[in-house]
């Protein structure tokens, strides 16, 4: 069975109503790294598999990927023409772009099955191009489930703690605010990893975001916020699932997550304590109602469900559901692939800055040169995913740590050190503790 | 340029460093010059916290659909812009 690997990583954007109106925001660019997200995807390819990507991989990278036993087809949209698309084709869903490409459909065919990291109305146009019209859910439903929204509507439904308050005018933002205080987070409904989330740390803070929200309520934008309070937590972790078109939901595992603010920066598999108070908890079961409920939607494919550990140990089992793959399930799979050696696998990233001329080979030189590297079989190593968008002055990568449980904070250190050694400055790491 | 608007802006983002990072840093830590996304690691969302917390001490507006990062990368950067919209608003 093989599988076509492709997809858009900052799916949210293209989900969400352009009547919405938006949370402030700045634009400090940053669109090279999610379009080549997509890099990633070769954590969950399988021998056999096709992997489809916005760029070309470095050649770097694919050869530390061969020397970890890692072995795919591949295939990227480099030079693709996408007709009747203007401007940075950065800004364009993959999908659109693998449009233009005449000889994909045929390389494709051989394929059982298609993966894709999300579904946008773009996916469904290019499997209806492949001739795999019903390959995947309808892009309406998908869209519909995945706002938090209607997660915060299940929750209800289920009699679930962690429930926010939905805003649907800015005159009600402040009563809900005060009602959820002392500290507050307002989310946007289609935000993604803290992109869309806002701390109210004061009444200065609340009516800044009240004056950008009233301007564009002015011009007929509509409002759909949820608030609820800041959460004292001692962990992040993600429950997921696969489920099947017949609606069977087939639990996947558990993910720790860490995040710096409200932004995922890794993630590696939950511990023994962990899971053992999430049996206690019937976690699984809530997991499995999240499933049947998505099913009755007409939803099936990759479920994520982002979850929480208090400081007071109440377990908040639903926060978000992602109808969609994500950063942890891609480590839960790239973690299985490597089960029999007996090593963890955690994700994490680095945002470097460098200099003219230096991009993820130096990356991969720096840490062959440290003797890090994995190279598969049970012998601990780190692995570079994707980087191609690594430039000067500065940029975002990703890797993968197999390790020993617990030694993960040791091997990004590695990380670290290696590139510093070789003249490259990290601003900041992450690794799934 | 003044002093205690310098001041004031490295004290915001220690606070903002402070709740995203939980790093221990005050406003004495930071340097006026130093790039606030290169030295400091500042992404988006810890950016528009930075922002909003601008607005917040210094009660003056900003128009996040045209601001413009290129050239308010660092401290005292930011403090001339400041100092130039209260000037504007009186």
């Amino acid at each position: 069975m093989n599988t076509v690997h492709f997809g858009t990583f900052n799916a949210e954007r293209f989900w969400r109503p352009p009547d919405l109106a938006e949370l402030p925001a700045v634009r400090t660019g940053g669109d090279a790294v999610v379009a080549t997200m997509d890099e990633l995807l070769v954590a969950g390819c399988a021998s056999g598999d096709l992997l489809i990507t916005r760029r070309p991989l470095s050649p770097a990278v694919q050869q530390c990927l061969a020397e970890a036993e890692i072995h795919f087809d591949h295939r990227s949209a480099a030079n693709v023409e996408s007709p009747g698309n203007r401007g940075s084709v950065e800004g364009h869903p993959v999908e659109r772009l693998l449009l233009g490409d005449r000889t994909l459909a045929a390389h494709t065919a051989g394929c059982d099955q298609v993966r894709p990291y999300a579904v946008l109305p773009d996916t469904v146009s290019l499997l209806t191009h492949w001739g795999r019209p019903r390959q995947v859910p309808s892009s309406d439903v998908v869209t519909r489930v995945n706002t938090k929204t209607w997660s915060n509507t299940l929750l209800q439904k289920l009699g679930l703690p962690g429930c926010a308050r939905v805003v649907r005018s800015v005159d009600e933002l402040p009563s809900a605010v005060r009602d959820c205080g002392p500290t507050v987070v307002v989310k946007d409904p289609y935000g993604v990893s803290g992109r869309g989330t806002i701390r109210i740390s004061s009444p200065g803070v609340l009516r800044a975001i009240q004056r950008v929200l009233r301007r564009q309520e002015a011009e007929g934008r509509r409002i759909e916020l949820l608030v609820q309070p800041e959460f004292s937590k001692r962990c992040d972790f993600s429950g997921h699932l696969r489920l099947d078109r017949d609606g069977t939901a087939r639990f996947l595992g558990v993910q720790v997550m860490v995040n710096h603010g409200f932004r995922h920066v890794g993630s590696g598999p939950a511990g023994p304590e962990l899971l053992s108070l999430l049996d206690r908890h019937g976690y699984r079961d809530v997991l499995a109602e999240v499933g049947t409920a998505l099913a009755a939607e007409g939803y099936w494919g990759p479920v994520g469900v982002d979850s929480m550990l208090l400081d007071n140990n109440t377990l908040l089992p639903v926060l978000e559901i992602n109808a969609r793959s994500s950063l942890g399930l891609l480590t839960l799979l790239a973690g299985r692939r490597a089960a029999h050696t007996g090593l963890a696998c955690h994700l994490w990233q680095l945002g470097l800055t460098v200099g003219s001329g230096r991009g993820v080979e130096d990356v991969v030189a720096a840490l062959r040169k440290a003797q890090v590297l994995y190279r598969g079989g049970t012998r601990s190593g780190v692995l570079v995913l994707g980087g191609s968008s690594l430039s000067e002055p500065d940029g975002r990568m990703y890797g993968l740590s197999y390790c020993v449980p617990g030694d993960a904070p040791l091997w990004q250190g590695r990380v670290v050190a290696a590139v510093r050694a070789a003249g490259m400055r990290p601003r900041y790491a992450g690794h799934a503790a | 340029m003044d002093d205690d608007i310098e001041w004031r802006v490295r004290d915001v983002l220690a606070n903002v460093l402070a709740n995203v990072l939980g790093s221990g840093m005050t406003a004495d830590d930071i340097s006026a010059d130093a790039d606030l996304v290169d030295e400091y690691g500042l992404d988006s969302l810890q950016m528009i916290a930075f922002l909003l917390g601008i607005e917040d001490t210094f009660d003056v507006e900003l128009d996040y659909e045209n601001l413009r990062l290129d050239h308010l990368r660092s401290v005292s950067e930011f403090a001339d812009f400041v100092s130039n919209l209260r000037a504007a608003a009186q």
